[in-house]
């Protein structure tokens, strides 16, 4: 089995793992695994500046590399990257200060019943992420990211709750209330579900 | 074939910045060292809320700020004038503190905000409330009056005899009759209590059978040497901490009395024999 069969076999944790024990070279298979989901995901939620969302991403992967013994191998790997990755992306969006920043959302404090993802959530999803893929720089950044991270990266209401450091609860009104706004959007410039 | 280069280049980059040792890797001891670090802040925050807590219960109870609740509505206007916010202002701070502390735990930002603040919250009260029940700090305290305890000393002796207003307490000295009757109180004896038919729990305590000795609480006006009560409330004898309090204070200012009174005998004595001495002195220079 030659070096490049050996690698995709193997998670991303146990990738992780090798790299805590020194292993340098097969960080370029995470590197290789998630470049182009963290650019999606940079460029979606900052709409726009690629190059700026470029270097982030550089940097989102030098800095997983210099806390890699921080990540506990018994958890998945993708949220913790996609955290750093968010960090990143908040700085950035903090350096440009064209978009507002709340730092505390009285959204997080009440409880908030949740809506289970269900199935057939998953057919109406498609059209949803074209109509999102249209109006997602009108969004306020509240709603966009995790609208980003459910509808273009996959990533279930924990995932996105570990990602964002908000209740699971939360994760479930912001979803509700950007696909709302959504709706109201495309619907203003003419677009229909 | 754009995307394929993209991708190289960026690991490349990312890899080739690492060997040439751009970047490190910290080291697992910096992430020991670092949650050693939270873990004892963490600890400290609340072995602080719980300090605080009990503190505040112990001099609630300790000046009878507590017990106003017994009076209906006056003693809780009263009790929100005596309350001493400013220690619960800064376990509130504590409190916010400590819930910033441990949002970075996923047990803790999973949940909403008004849930892990509860959970700080009333972890901090039970543990309060459970070393309230022990006796730190009544031995504090004591310790605090004889000026034999560091730094915590000052907090002890103004706040744990800080006097609540218009709130007197002590033990009956005289029978009760219809109206009135007296009490000891830890600085004054004979203090007259004037009731009336308008004073809350009044009759309750007439009927209860008030006897000498009996612990009782007074909310009321002073004028000299009489109080005249709005509200009365009577306490189990040797039930109520607040009553051991009072009966070492009393024993204590009794000591002090006494101990001055020594002193005071001691130097009169030594005034009477300078006074002597000066006299035979004066009657010797005339002779002469």
């Amino acid at each position: 089995m030659n070096q490049p069969e050996m690698k995709n076999q193997k998670t991303d944790e146990e990738i992780a793992r090798l790299v805590q024990t020194g292993n340098v070279d097969i960080f370029g298979e995470l590197v290789g695994r998630y470049e182009a989901k963290l650019k999606r995901y940079g460029k979606k939620f900052l709409a726009g500046d690629e190059a700026a969302v470029e270097d982030a991403v550089q940097e989102a992967f030098l800095k997983a590399y210099q806390n890699i013994l921080s990540f506990d191998a018994q958890r998945r790997f993708s949220p913790w990257l996609y955290r750093i990755a968010h960090n990143e992306f908040i700085n950035l969006l903090k350096k440009k200060k064209s978009e507002p920043m709340r730092f505390f959302d009285t959204d997080i404090i009440f409880p908030h019943p949740v809506a289970k993802e269900r199935t057939e959530q998953r057919a109406e999803e498609r059209l949803m992420t074209e109509l999102i893929d249209k109006c997602m720089d009108k969004l306020s950044v509240k709603y966009r990211e995790p609208l980003v991270l459910y509808y273009f990266e996959q990533q279930s209401y924990e995932e996105i709750a570990d990602i964002l450091h908000i209740p699971v609860s939360t994760v479930g009104v912001r979803l509700k209330r950007g696909r709302e706004a959504v709706q109201h959007l495309c619907n203003k410039l003419g677009f229909e579900l | 074939m754009n995307i394929e280069n993209t991708k190289i280049t960026l690991s490349d980059k990312v890899i080739g910045e690492i060997k040439d040792g751009q970047v490190k890797m910290k080291p697992r001891f910096y992430f020991v060292f670092k949650t050693v670090f939270f873990v004892i802040t963490l600890v400290f925050v609340f072995l602080a809320i719980v300090f605080l807590v009990s503190f505040i219960l112990f001099v609630i109870h300790g000046n009878g700020t507590w017990f106003l609740f017994g009076f209906g509505w006056p003693g809780i206007k009263m009790f929100l004038t005596s309350f001493p916010w400013i220690l619960a202002i800064i376990v509130l701070v504590f409190l916010v503190f400590m819930e910033i502390l441990v949002h970075r735990f996923g047990f803790a930002y999973r949940r909403p905000l008004i849930i892990s603040l509860a959970g700080v919250l009333c972890m901090g009260m039970a543990a309060g409330i459970f070393v309230a029940a022990t006796p730190l700090h009544e031995g504090a305290f004591q310790s605090a009056q004889e000026s034999t305890l560091p730094v915590a000393g000052a907090l002890y002796r103004n706040y744990g005899v800080m006097p609540t207003e218009n709130l007197y307490s002590g033990v009956v000295s005289e029978p009760i009759d219809e109206n009135d009757f007296s009490i000891d109180t830890s600085e004054e004896q004979n203090v007259k209590i004037q009731m009336s038919t308008s004073t809350s729990f009044g009759q309750d305590v007439i009927k209860q059978k008030v006897e000498k000795n009996d612990p009782v609480m007074i909310m009321g006006e002073k004028k000299g040497s009489e109080i005249r009560a709005f509200g009365v409330q009577k306490f189990e004898k040797n039930k109520e901490p607040l009553f051991q309090r009072w009966q070492n204070n009393a024993q204590m200012r009794t000591q002090k009395n006494k101990q001055q009174d020594t002193k005071n005998k001691q130097q009169d004595t030594k005034n009477t024999q300078q006074d002597r001495k000066n006299t035979r002195d004066d009657q010797g220079n005339k002779s002469r």
